[in-house]
């Protein structure tokens, strides 16, 4: 372990508490502001316990996930074609082999980090900077979020590390309004669904859980991949407790009738919300702001994911690794400029909580395939992993 | 690796003269190393010559009664040398006692063993060491025909007592302070600090000025690579002159264009030896009080010696006020602006109607209000501590407050933009160190612009930088905002909070001492003296 | 050599055009901003007119600016502005054309709402005030007697702004428990919610007098007709379990009377359907304490307590039944949200019945159960 600076080595690595925080800190991002409204469209006062349902189903699956991918540590998803064709004469038929793959994963870490910022840049616009050129507002973040994201994985780690305290801050002014305006009866009639309803609604909680499938990449950096369970499993848990109490409170307060014609739930929530004081009279500037921590954490985790796939699958140096986030960064607001108006960005939306579910399966289902073929070849020989 | 190419990369532009100055230290050296001649006559011309007949050289010439009787001189320093001392020890035995030996001995053997008095001297035969000496404030002495000189302790000028620290005022704990000599300083840290793993090592950084610079460190606790790190990093200093540790400061810190310090230094012995036992390095610079620690922070820069002297509740709760401090410092202002420009519905109505009455006089818009305002108390500020001593303060209240009514009464300020100059200004002082509390003055006035673009969000952006400079921020390979990013869980004992004292078993992580438990320290020593 | 330099000169220039540029956009100084405090909604004719109340920072006391001193209260101390229009926005166009700064909305605390417009229908109007950001949720909407915009031109003294008093004599009345609690966010959901009826305050306004008059009961998003302060008490803790006022009851064969104030209400709602019919049956607990006594009855007496207490209930019974009454044959609106417990306890039956059709010959039964905990600080 010669390095270069006198930096401890366990430093160089994504600590369990960090994947924790990266984890959390991506999901938590702009689901939180709309997904009760698109839930209680589907299923009403039932929202509340199928986004339960949501987040086991989730879980599950990170925990498939993190099983498959913890066999092979040390490496993300854009070096995985490596390790399945070292031992191959053309060490570039594996990366070929893979490409799909990453394409595929890549393609998706852009369009979410797109989308989320240009609902962000929308909420902004239409709730408190009316005048402020949508340009700005998402240029302004993604400049920033380039900024991060063109750092080394651990870096954004610690970034997520350092913030995750900042976005439980407004967990209890949900529960302050829910106990000034809640009405139970909101939370009524329970069950009272079937099977297609049930679906549609566990569906529409998917969306508020995207951005799960970062761990692919974060995975390849951390210190024990091997204890990465946990902290995956805490995290979603977390995400799905977080979600549970705003989807009660939304409920709770709104009821079902007055929730689905609401734009952003929660920020209509900390309008009812009265806090006993009063050094601040309304909180949604506030909570945006705080909000946005959660936004940007989606952001730069999506964003960084993606710049550091690029840079490992073409083995790029790491001074180079600002430049290419630089160079996405044009592209990516290019697109999240693209959707016209709040009902296709909803579309969109919907359609990336909904693919995530099937593309981390797809990875799932391929890393089991490839590991078994290469376990049959080999004859079970171990590959050792290589720092 | 990394910080030294950014400060290679920061020094660039100083690479011409730095040749340029190489190229006629040279030449210098050429002449410096030569050795003693045997004739005094060359050596005490030489000298002269060197110091270029400066008035302040005392060139005493004598003979020895020595059969036969030799020439010889001392040379020194008046005013650097205790001349009382020279007089007394030096000339009055080689005036008057040596015809009294009367032994077949060299005369030279004779002088250095028992016609000098003087504890500590050393004989050498190097021109530069002789120089070197003398500049140090040594007396030299010089007998013809001896190829040879003497160097000897005379070292005497008047120096400050030691005095109470200016800069670290406490209510309670040690009311010593660092003074300018390296030697008292060393010797304050010791004596609180009976270990003998205590080690010094003595270097000399500055072309010319020569400073001496001590490294101290506990040996088995402080972490080894760091003291190897540091030394590395004051030997590579390339400096005609350094007058203050801040010059060694900005040589050897790890970002150039931070605005936070990623060194801390203190005033105070008790706070060096406490960092000392952190298994930190510390650095005594000859000619100023402040000594260097290192690595830093940013959670240390909060902390203040007293912490560890009052009992914990009592620490913690100032620590919680000092973070609320450092908060209110940095965004008051700025959150002032987005609140009146952006979000006035975040203000309580009664006291928004409030301030659009006392805005609704004011020709300028909140941010040129605020930075004029900002700007002005600091150079009150700036200006006070100009001021000769006991006019300081007064200024500072007339200013304050005659210029501040003067101010709203004209309608040129509103009365809450006078409240929040104010308590940012008085908040900026609850930093217990100089240097964190100017950073983060300087950073309220871009959190200020940014407010006024984009509001809180324009705030929240800066910060976002802000926060990915410092976590990208290390000081001597450890990142500055430990122990919360990374996060270390048993290192948080003592940051916001402080626990009491039986419960701190443990040294810091984060500074990775050798030795991390606080206890048992004789246990080891004595197991290490076996061996 | 020069690259620090031209760092420094590119962060001097970028900071300086934002600078020059943040300013078009949405900074707004507050003292630029036409703050308006409270609005009155109108109907005329065909459109709707729209006031509102705008203090004056200057007028103001306590607030300094230049010279401090002394200000001005009621109608000096602000401005209304009114304006017309089709809908609720082309009506503010006509404020800001009036008006000498932007007009923000968002320290609005009072919305004033003519009982003709109540009667015309709400839902157009709350559509232009939903839609913008600004209004806050947390504001009272109330429906005037006659014209909302007289409510903003009335002069109470106690106030420096006029708007104040009604704010705060509102907030007084549902602190407690005396008017109905419904803010525009309860006005929202009610409207929302198909088994829910919104319920607000009304208002009376003289010249310098304010009075509160009772409750606007509201079909959906008309208003059907109103419930005066004697019949609002019940209304109150039928619907959401408040104190309600006190009540005087007699005090049996003796005559005078006893006042009985409401504290604490325990609410028990059962709901079944029988015979084609559904049957509520409301118990209510009150407890509370008696603050007047004008009859010679031994209140330290157990018996007499208990006669009492059997008054109390007959009395409240009685007022609650009448209410009821009222409710199914003249107003025809579920005014006790009883709909909204069907929708959420007993979904199936909510699904096969039109609560609509259903309420107005539904089986309500409301009983209440007096319990007295003090009689004051005198012992008898």
């Amino acid at each position: 372990m010669q390095k270069e600076t006198s930096r401890s080595p366990d430093l160089d690595k994504i600590s369990p508490y960090q994947s924790f925080a990266i984890l959390f800190s991506t999901m938590l991002g702009v689901g939180v502001l709309s997904f009760q409204r698109e839930i209680a469209k589907e299923v009403g006062p039932d929202g509340i316990w199928t986004i339960l349902v949501g987040g086991v189903l989730i879980l599950a699956e990170v925990w498939l996930l993190t099983r498959v991918m913890e066999k092979y540590p040390h490496k993300n998803l854009a070096q995985f074609g490596e390790v399945f064709f070292k031992n191959r004469p053309r060490p570039w038929l594996g990366k070929l082999v893979f490409l799909p793959f990453a394409l595929l994963v890549a393609l998706f870490f852009f369009a979410a980090s797109a989308v989320v910022t240009r609902t962000f840049g929308e909420v902004l616009i239409s709730t408190v900077l009316f005048r402020t050129p949508l340009e700005v507002l998402m240029l302004g973040l993604l400049g920033v979020g380039a900024a991060v994201a063109g750092n080394r994985p651990q870096v954004i780690a610690r970034f997520n590390e350092f913030v995750f305290p900042i976005l439980l801050l407004p967990l209890p002014l949900y529960l302050v309004s829910f106990l000034q305006e809640g009405n139970l009866d909101n939370l009524f009639p329970l069950f009272h669904l079937n099977w297609v309803k049930l679906l549609k609604g566990v569906a529409a909680s998917t969306f508020a859980y995207a951005g799960f499938s970062v761990i692919v990449v974060y995975m390849g950096y951390y210190q024990q991949p091997k204890k990465a369970v946990k902290p995956h499993l805490w995290a979603i848990g977390s995400v799905t407790f977080l979600y549970w109490i705003q989807m009660v409170v939304a409920v709770g307060v709104f009821g079902r009738a007055e929730l689905v014609q609401l734009l952003w739930p929660t920020l209509d929530l900390l309008k009812v919300a009265a806090v006993p004081g009063m050094i601040l009279e309304r909180l949604e500037s506030g909570f945006l702001a705080i909000w946005m921590v959660a936004v940007f954490t989606t952001i730069i985790n999506l964003f960084g994911a993606l710049v550091d796939m690029v840079v490992t699958f073409f083995g790029m140096r790491e001074q180079h690794r600002k430049w290419v986030a630089l160079g996405l960064l044009p592209v990516l607001y290019y697109v999240s400029y693209w959707p016209a108006n709040l009902n296709t960005l909803f579309w969109w939306n919907k359609w990336i909580g909904r693919s995530e579910p099937l593309m981390g399966l797809v990875l799932i289902l391929t890393f089991l395939l490839f590991a078994m073929t290469k376990r049959g070849k080999k004859g079970g020989k171990q590959d050792v992993p290589s720092a | 690796m990394k910080m030294k190419r950014k400060r290679a990369a920061g020094r660039g532009r100083r690479k011409k003269e730095i040749l340029e100055k190489n190229g006629r230290e040279k030449t210098e050296k050429k002449t410096l190393d030569i050795k003693v001649q045997p004739e005094l006559e060359t050596n005490t011309e030489f000298i002269g010559k060197l110091l270029g007949d400066s008035t302040d050289v005392v060139t005493r010439h004598f003979t020895i009664q020595y059969a036969p009787d030799r020439k010889a001189a001392v040379i020194y320093l008046d005013g650097m040398s205790d001349s009382k001392a020279i007089d007394l020890y030096v000339l009055k035995p080689l005036m008057l006692d040596a015809e009294k030996i009367r032994t077949k001995t060299d005369l030279w053997h004779m002088v250095d063993q028992s016609l000098v008095q003087v504890g500590e001297t050393k004989v050498t035969e190097k021109m530069r060491d002789m120089v070197d000496s003398l500049l140090s404030g040594d007396a030299l002495l010089f007998v013809d025909g001896y190829a040879e000189g003497m160097v000897i302790n005379a070292r005497g000028w008047k120096q400050r007592g030691i005095d109470t620290p200016r800069s670290e005022n406490t209510v309670r704990g040690s009311r010593e302070g660092f003074t300018e000599t390296l030697r008292v300083n060393t010797a304050l840290i010791r004596r609180r600090l009976k270990d003998p793993d205590l080690r010094l090592k003595d270097l000399k950084v500055g072309e010319r000025t020569k400073t001496n610079v001590a490294i101290l460190f506990i040996e088995g606790v402080a972490d080894e690579k760091l003291v190897k790190e540091m030394q590395n990093r004051i030997e590579k200093i390339k400096l005609d002159g350094v007058l203050e540790s801040g010059y060694i400061e900005e040589m050897i810190q790890d970002n150039t264009w931070s605005p936070f310090p990623t060194l801390q230094n203190t005033e105070r012995p008790d706070s060096a030896v406490a960092h000392l036992l952190e298994g930190k390095v510390v650095v005594v610079v000859d000619g100023t009080p402040h000594v260097l620690v290192a690595p830093a922070i940013f959670a240390q820069f909060y902390f203040s010696p007293e912490d560890y002297f009052e009992r914990y509740l009592i620490a913690t709760f100032l620590r919680v006020l000092r973070l609320l401090a450092f908060f209110i410092a940095l965004s008051l202002p700025a959150l002032y602006i987005a609140f009146i420009g952006f979000h006035p519905e975040m203000i309580p109505s009664d006291l928004a109607i409030a301030m659009a009455a006392g805005r609704s006089t004011v020709p300028f818009p909140s941010i040129v209000e605020a930075l004029v305002m900002e700007t002005s108390v600091e150079i009150l500020r700036e200006a006070s501590i100009r001021l000769p001593g006991p006019i300081g303060p007064t200024i500072g209240i007339v200013g304050a407050l005659v210029i501040g009514e003067a101010a709203v009464s004209a309608g040129l300020v509103s009365p809450l933009m006078v409240i929040v100059v104010g308590l940012t200004t008085i908040s900026s002082y609850g930093n217990p160190s100089y240097n964190a509390a100017i950073s983060v003055r300087m950073l309220r006035f871009p959190l200020m612009i940014a407010a006024s673009i984009l509001g809180l969000y324009g705030i929240m952006l800066f910060l976002m930088l802000l926060l990915l400079h410092l976590i990208k921020l290390e000081s001597f390979g450890v990142p500055y905002l430990a122990p919360f990013s990374p996060l270390r869980l048993s290192d948080v004992k003592d940051s916001l909070i402080r626990i009491p004292w039986p419960w701190m078993k443990k040294r810091p992580v984060i500074f990775r001492p050798e030795d991390e438990k606080r206890e048992e320290v004789e246990g080891k020593v004595v197991a290490e003296g076996n061996q | 050599m020069s690259l620090p330099l031209k760092r420094l000169l590119n962060l001097c220039v970028i900071t300086g055009c934002l600078v020059l540029m943040g300013g078009c956009w949405d900074a707004r100084e507050i003292e630029e901003r036409t703050s308006v405090a409270a609005m009155a909604l109108d109907k005329t004719g065909e459109g709707y007119e729209v006031t509102v109340q705008i203090p004056n920072p200057l007028k103001i006391v306590g607030s300094g600016g230049s010279g401090g001193g002394g200000g001005e209260g009621g109608q000096a101390a602000v401005q209304l502005l009114s304006g017309k229009g089709e809908t609720f926005s082309d009506a503010l166009d006509e404020i800001q054309f009036q008006s000498n700064q932007d007009l923000y909305l968002g320290g609005s605390r009072l919305i004033l709402i003519s009982e003709k417009l109540a009667k015309y229908g709400l839902h157009d109007i709350l559509d232009g005030l939903r839609r913008r950001p600004e209004i806050r949720r947390r504001q009272w909407p109330i429906v005037v007697k006659g014209k909302a915009q007289n409510a903003l031109q009335a002069n109470p003294k106690l106030e420096q702004i006029p708007m104040e008093y009604i704010l705060n004599m509102l907030e007084t009345g549902i602190r407690d428990g005396r008017f109905v609690r419904e803010g525009l966010n309860d006005l929202y959901v009610n409207l929302a919610n198909p088994a829910r009826q919104p319920a607000l305050n009304l208002i009376e306004v003289q010249k310098e007098q304010i009075t509160w008059i009772g409750t606007a009961i509201f079909n959906k998003e008309r208003m059907v007709g109103s419930l005066n302060r004697k019949e609002s008490g019940p209304l109150l803790r039928i619907r959401k379990g408040r104190s309600g006022e006190t009540m005087d009851v007699s005090c049996g064969k003796a005559p005078g009377k006893v006042t009985f104030r409401p504290k604490e209400l325990e609410k028990k709602i059962r709901i079944r359907e029988a015979e084609g019919r559904i049957k509520i049956r409301v118990d209510i607990d009150v407890r509370g304490s008696i603050v007047e006594k004008t009859c010679d009855l031994d209140l330290s007496d157990e018996k007499a307590l208990n006669q009492v207490k059997r008054t109390i209930k007959k009395m409240s019974d009685q007022r609650a039944d009448l209410l009821v009454e009222k409710a199914q044959k003249e107003l025809k609106t579920d005014i006790f949200n009883f709909g909204d417990k069907i929708r959420a306890y007993h979904p199936d039956l909510w699904g096969r019945i039109d609560w609509k059709k259903e309420f107005p010959r539904a089986d309500i039964d409301v009983h209440f159960n007096a319990i007295i905990r003090r009689t004051g600080i005198l012992a008898q």
